[in-house]
């Protein structure tokens, strides 16, 4: 071959290799998934675990606070908004006190918080809204979680399309920041059901999809196997990042 | 002989061969650069609308797409783009500070960034390279004043740029470091120099293999072997 074709053969073969490869779906059915998710723990360390991970995301005026707020969820139970009035939270698991609450209780019990947040959605948007409600770590306080828990699961009410529960968690460390509330309020009024009423987690150092709506149960666990398909969240067991600060 | 037919007849100064270093640092960035822009793109698909604003503006919208042919999402769908893209993200940034811290230190550099001995014949370089058709001057192997700039402006400049406006799109990041998303104009303002940053790249990119296109093989062959081999039949 002289080197000119030598020169066209490479380039195409180069080009056609790429090509073929953007025709490929990387999940976590796929043979290399594997090779792709160490990425997570070093994101995990260097953000998460590292001081960083301790720093509150920032607070902003109510002037800031978007008018438009997308609504992502999965499918509700039929007439769900009416069946509110009989909402309750449980919260169990390894706790030395499990509790039931109703809104009113959880209103009258806890201090009212309002904190405002910006929501980045793991989608690529981001919406500025102010969530009013609970310290998470006050519950958990409440409830006295045993020395070998590790993580909080929150089970929500809405479904997908094969029924199977949406939910998800974070770490327990996380769940004693004082920023991290689980809000009844949005912008200054009852969570709508768009938004996850009655009552919603919000973390907003961490992607979207970590803060769980339409919450009916919070389970304080060792160990997210058993729970879904054992990565800690409807969408984690779809394959995204259980760490979503990144 | 006289002395003046030993000049004529003195062989040129070889330049100096391109390091191992030089070279894996290189290719592997060929490779990560198309793993990144391919799943950038994947990860964009999922909300193909640019925005010069903190949160999402309606009113402050760049630019918006229906979608990315599936040709250019490398990975198939956001999560799939979104592993890719952390892993070579990783790779890119370990492989960009172990390049520039050894060529911060290496004697090299002058050969390869743009110095002050450059900077009078910028401009004549610039012209150069617009002028069609293009007749550069052999310069023996060494690189011309617009290749250091460009490559300077790429490795100091683009690179870090990249990696530092992905980093301004992490909500923890943000929540540690709330003046760089600030300072870029808000997080969405942040995705949109992020994917500015990717074009320009992909512009580089372009420019700089039709460059080693038009330079011949033993130019393209040298950043396999490292030598400079006699200009063979093109």
């Amino acid at each position: 071959m002289s080197p000119l074709s030598r020169r066209r053969f490479l380039s195409l073969a180069g080009s056609a290799s790429v090509a073929l490869l953007t025709g490929c779906t990387l999940d976590p059915s796929s043979r290399l998934w594997g090779a792709f998710t160490w990425a997570e723990g070093l994101n995990h360390a260097a953000l998460g675990l590292s001081p960083i991970g301790r720093a509150p995301a920032r607070e902003y005026p109510a002037s800031a606070i978007s008018s438009d707020f997308p609504v992502r969820s999965l499918n509700l139970p039929a007439s769900y908004a009416t069946s509110l009035s009989d909402w309750t939270l449980e919260v169990g698991g390894r706790v030395a006190r499990p509790l039931t609450f109703t809104l009113d209780e959880l209103k009258r019990k806890f201090a009212r918080v309002s904190s405002t947040t910006r929501h980045d959605c793991v989608e690529g948007w981001s919406a500025i809204a102010c969530w009013t409600g609970l310290r998470l770590g006050d519950l958990l306080a409440e409830v006295r979680p045993r020395p070998e828990v590790r993580y909080v699961v929150c089970h929500a009410a809405d479904l997908d399309d094969d029924g199977t529960p949406f939910y998800g968690s974070i770490g327990i460390q996380d769940a004693y920041h004082p920023q991290v509330l689980l809000a009844y309020e949005m912008n200054g009024s009852p969570l709508s059901v768009d938004h996850g009423a009655p009552l919603r987690l919000k973390i907003p150092t961490q992607l979207g999809y970590k803060s769980t709506k339409y919450i009916r149960r919070i389970e304080l666990v060792d160990s997210l196997a058993g729970i879904g398909q054992g990565h800690g969240g409807y969408w984690e067991d779809q394959g995204y990042e259980w760490y979503a600060g990144v | 002989m006289t002395e003046l037919d030993v000049e004529k007849t003195a062989p040129p100064a070889e330049p100096p061969s391109y390091p191992i270093l030089v070279r894996v640092s290189h290719w592997l960035n060929a490779i990560l650069i198309v793993a990144l822009a391919g799943s950038g793109l994947a990860i964009f698909d999922a909300h193909p609308t640019l925005y010069l604003s903190d949160a999402s503006d309606p009113h402050h919208v760049l630019f918006s797409v229906q979608g990315v042919p599936s040709f250019l999402m490398l990975g198939g769908w956001l999560e799939g783009g979104r592993r890719i893209h952390f892993a070579a993200a990783w790779l890119f940034a370990i492989n960009g500070i172990l390049y520039t811290a050894w060529m911060l230190m290496s004697r090299r550099k002058r050969a390869v960034w743009l110095h002050s001995g450059d900077v009078p014949r910028l401009g004549r370089s610039v012209r150069d390279h617009l002028r069609l058709p293009l007749a550069l001057a052999d310069e023996g192997g060494a690189l011309n004043p617009l290749q250091k700039a460009a490559y300077l402006v790429v490795t100091l400049g683009l690179a870090p740029l990249v990696v530092a406006t992905g980093l301004a799109m992490s909500p923890q990041f943000d929540a540690a470091f709330p003046w760089w998303p600030a300072l870029l104009g808000g997080r969405q303002s942040a995705r949109t120099w992020h994917f500015l940053a990717m074009v320009g790249f992909v512009g580089f990119t372009l420019g700089h293999v039709m460059m080693v296109e038009l330079s011949g093989l033993a130019t393209f062959m040298r950043m396999i072997t490292g030598e400079v081999r006699e200009e063979g039949p093109r």
